[in-house]
């Protein structure tokens, strides 16, 4: 960690030195999430013993012309309970420095990038799930030729504060034929191919392990007036864990097929997404955890913003599920019977996902399988994961009022999405309401007030509950452009045990002014697991105060 | 159409690279050649597998079959303890329910795990004779096996050999560990000391574990299980400085009800939920399992294994 706090400084210094006679630009941004942990025996929330925790980032980026540099300093002291311990103590575990000359464009340090939808790579950072899996090495990029773009990459990958084994080599090609060909018709083409190969060394005596594994694709995206179709196929050679179980090395190849088709025009929008995935999960480092994932597979549901609605969200299983995920947006026009004085806008989304045909595919010296995606395509047989249909309704009534309602029929594999034993949950279902009304009050000052039914059905042939029936509500009180206030209960009053009938009460007060924003709060938090690829992680309760600070430059 | 011929060109480049760097591995997959002989004339290099686990955590049993496999290849070179801290994984039902009603969890895995902190990244997780301590320590099941690797190809520099006469419950257990080089004898900052563990394990006690794929298994085997430490959970101190051949040695008297209530007690008196059923210990599926660690960065150098009865 010294060495890295060197290096920035050195590849910084200069730059600031520069800045001050003008000669570029700095700025960056500042965020600061402070949260107290205290006892609270009704929701089994225990004190942290450092009483508060605190996670912080500062990032600073310097611009000059065509050069950038960057950093990025975090502070995990401690982590939050809800992140990883392994993030723990200061660093600076991301810089870059960036330049493009004459059309080629290289990166040194830490970048992220995605090929294509992510099938073979894509490295993100996300402070809401505690996921940077930022590659440090070399990246280049260039354009020899007018519509094709070519990106070239070397890298270790980012785990908290250290780097997986694996080292990730990586290429992509993006060919835009209508630039390249200068074709000017309704019609455009785009075609892509990547290929990413991960190198570690098998040093595993009982099993014969590759130690180069490559992930390759290619992709189709072709416009025509509203519509746009994009198809991505992806495969990935054999990757054991490199387990010394018999039963844990699975040698199988992986693949996975994405089909999306939207068709928009003026007032109506259609999405229907799509894909089959098998055995597909692309990590750093040969053996499985969840922070060592390179690639993404997007989740198919839609992303609830209200509480109830995300209670029990959607997981993607990158070993083996089939989905769709369909939207449609529609705006019943101004002045009609239905759509009023401003017109109504309903949002229709239906999606569902479930088991590949007869398990992922699998292979080691004793057994076989292969699974068919188009076997997959008659879900008569596949155990549901996860189904989502539910209707938006938003509507603007006059200048003061306006409504968003939303009905949803949610159906939830608790045991599959969050790695339980099976039988344990069984599929959860649950109706959903959501009424959401803000009035504004006079110029600057909104009230809005949110209130939101979940009705749970278990499972019946399951030998645990869940939660059951919850009730929510919020207000929050705006005024303009400084304060916020908010208010919210979740009370969980359908628990089929009588002590966890209990409130969930969290307020916070938020004060903006220029560029910085103070925001304190104060309530309690529910329990759950976490898990993913298998590792599953105690997310505790907690009862307590925080303070987010954040700014810019 | 010159910029066709570079892209397809491109692409074929591509393709090429692809072929050439990647490995398909064609079947036979496991290698047949397990043959690692062991000198039993001379002290080897061992390696301790700390597998931190519990009896509701479903993905545990799959680092346990991992923890065998790892064994059946590599003989008495892999010993393991099973410790099961008190996180919700291991917290037993009371007495009067159907399921899950042994209390695994001991003081001794609870300190060691306070300083070891693997309950905090979930569970299954383990550590390889401690290395990597603070930051690299805690292992997924599939990371076992490389460090392993590479404990395994270092020198011993401690040798362990073990006796017992425990029958019916009482004895005494001897310790000798042997220097099998200098230790420490020329260096005057950052000396390392050396603890000494002694510890108790029992294999095949069949009771209740969630699992993955089969679900709750009534008859389950849980071996390896963490019962006790004689000489408090951090060990003692067997000193810093060693001449090639040095002999430390010292005798530890057993009485296996003694410390079946000391368990007892920890369950009742101390930990959420406990209810004291902790007891039933067959001393013929006991291990006693000795280690030597660096007190600078708890490091395990050597470590060793025998049954406690039946010498």
């Amino acid at each position: 960690m010294k060495k890295n706090l060197l290096l920035s400084f050195i590849f910084i210094s200069p730059y600031l030195l520069l800045s001050q006679n003008n000669l570029g630009q700095i700025n960056g941004n500042f965020e600061t999430n402070l949260q107290s942990y205290t006892d609270d025996p009704s929701i089994d929330a225990i004190a942290a013993d450092e009483v508060i925790l605190n996670n912080a980032y500062l990032n600073i980026l310097y611009t000059k012309g065509d050069f950038t540099g960057g950093l990025r300093y975090e502070s995990y002291l401690n982590a939050l309970q809800d992140y990883d311990s392994r993030y723990q103590g200061n660093g600076i575990p991301y810089r870059f420095a960036r330049y493009t000359s004459d059309g080629l464009d290289v990166t040194v340090g830490n970048y992220y990038e995605q090929f294509g939808s992510g099938l073979v790579l894509r490295s993100y950072e996300d402070k809401g799930l505690g996921i940077d899996n930022s590659l440090d090495g070399v990246r280049l990029k260039y354009v020899p030729i007018n519509g094709l773009y070519v990106t070239g990459l070397i890298g270790k990958s980012r785990t908290y504060f250290e780097y997986s084994k694996g080292i990730i080599r990586g290429a992509d090609a993006e060919f835009n034929i209508n630039e390249a060909l200068k074709l000017e018709g309704e019609t455009s083409y785009i075609l892509g191919g990547s290929f990413v190969s991960r190198f570690q060394k098998d040093n595993n005596p009982a099993f014969n392990l590759p130690e180069n594994v490559a992930s390759m694709s290619a992709r189709l995206n072709i416009m025509h007036g509203g519509f746009n179709y994009y198809g991505e196929y992806a495969y990935k050679i054999n990757d054991p864990v490199g387990s010394f179980s018999f039963d844990e090395n699975n040698y199988s190849t992986g693949k996975a097929i994405v089909n999306n088709l939207t068709y928009s025009q003026k007032g109506l929008g259609i999405t229907i997404e799509s894909h089959f995935v098998d055995h597909m999960e692309f990590r750093s480092e040969r053996a499985k955890q969840k922070e060592f994932i390179i690639n993404y597979i997007p989740t198919l549901s839609k992303n609830h913003a209200y509480t109830l609605l995300a209670l029990y969200p959607c997981a993607t299983q990158p070993e083996g599920e089939a989905g769709f995920n369909t939207n449609i947006f529609y705006k019943i026009p101004k002045n009609t019977l239905f759509g009023g004085k401003y017109g109504t806008k309903l949002n229709l989304n239906f999606a569902r996902t479930n088991s590949i045909d007869g398990g992922n595919s699998y292979l080691n010296d004793s057994s076989s399988h292969t699974s068919n995606p188009f076997k997959s395509i008659s879900i008569k047989d596949e155990t549901l994961y996860f189904s989502d249909f539910n209707l938006e309704i938003n509507k603007k009534i006059n200048k003061k009022v306006k409504l968003n309602l939303v009905l949803a029929k949610q159906k939830y594999n608790k045991d599959v999405l969050e790695g339980k034993t099976i039988g344990e949950y069984g599929i959860i279902s649950s109706t959903i309401a959501v009424a959401d009304v803000s009035y504004k009050i006079k110029k600057g000052h909104t009230i809005r007030l949110e209130l939101q039914e979940l009705l749970s059905k278990d499972d019946a042939t399951a030998t645990n509950h869940a939660d059951g029936d919850w009730h929510m509500v919020l207000a929050e009180y705006t005024i303009s452009p400084n304060w916020f206030f908010a208010i919210q209960d979740m009370y969980n009053y359908g628990n089929y045990d009588e002590e966890k009938q209990l409130h969930y009460v969290n307020t916070s007060i938020g004060f903006m002014k220029g560029a910085n924003r103070f925001e304190i709060g104060y309530g309690k938090k529910r329990a759950g697991i976490f898990c993913v690829g298998g590792v599953c992680k105690e997310v505790p309760s907690s009862n307590g105060f925080s303070l987010n600070i954040s700014s810019n430059f | 159409m010159k910029h066709l011929k570079y892209t397809i060109s491109f692409f074929l480049g591509i393709l090429l690279f692809n072929i050439t760097s990647c490995d398909v591995v064609e079947g036979p997959y496991l290698i047949d050649d397990n043959t690692n002989p062991v000198d039993t004339n001379n002290f080897v290099k061992k390696v301790l597998i700390e597998d931190f686990t519990g009896h509701r955590c479903p993905n545990c049993p799959a680092a346990a079959e991992e923890l065998a496999s790892l064994q059946n290849f590599y003989g008495d070179k892999v010993i393991g303890i099973a410790i099961h801290p008190s996180s919700t994984f291991a917290i037993p039902d009371p007495l009067n329910s159907s399921k899950f009603t042994y209390d695994f969890r001991t003081e001794f895995g609870d300190d060691i795990d306070n300083i070891f902190e693997l309950t905090t990244v979930g569970l299954p997780r383990g550590m390889v004779n401690r290395t990597g301590f603070d930051t690299e320590h805690q292992l997924g099941k599939d990371e076992w096996s490389s460090v392993i690797q590479t404990e395994l190809a270092k020198s011993p520099i401690f040798g362990i050999t073990l006796s017992s006469d425990v029958s019916n419950g009482n004895g005494t257990i001897s310790v000798t560990a042997e220097a099998l080089t200098n230790i420490n004898l020329d260096k005057t900052e950052e000396i390392e000391d050396y603890n000494i563990v002694i510890c108790l394990t029992e294999n095949g006690i069949i009771e209740w574990q969630k699992d993955n794929t089969a679900g709750d298994i009534e008859e389950y085997e849980h071996n390896h299980v963490l019962r006790t430490i004689l000489n408090t959970t951090f060990g003692e101190s067997m000193g810093n400085s060693f001449v090639d051949g040095d002999i430390w040695e010292k005798d530890y008297p057993v009485d296996i009800t003694t410390l079946e209530n000391a368990n007892e007690n920890y369950s009742l008196n101390t930990l959420f939920m406990g209810n004291g059923n902790s007891k039933g210990w067959d001393e013929n599926n006991m291990e006693i399992v000795v280690y030597i660690y660096n007190t600078n960065n708890y490091e395990i150098v050597q470590v060793e294994q025998i049954h406690l009865t039946n010498h």
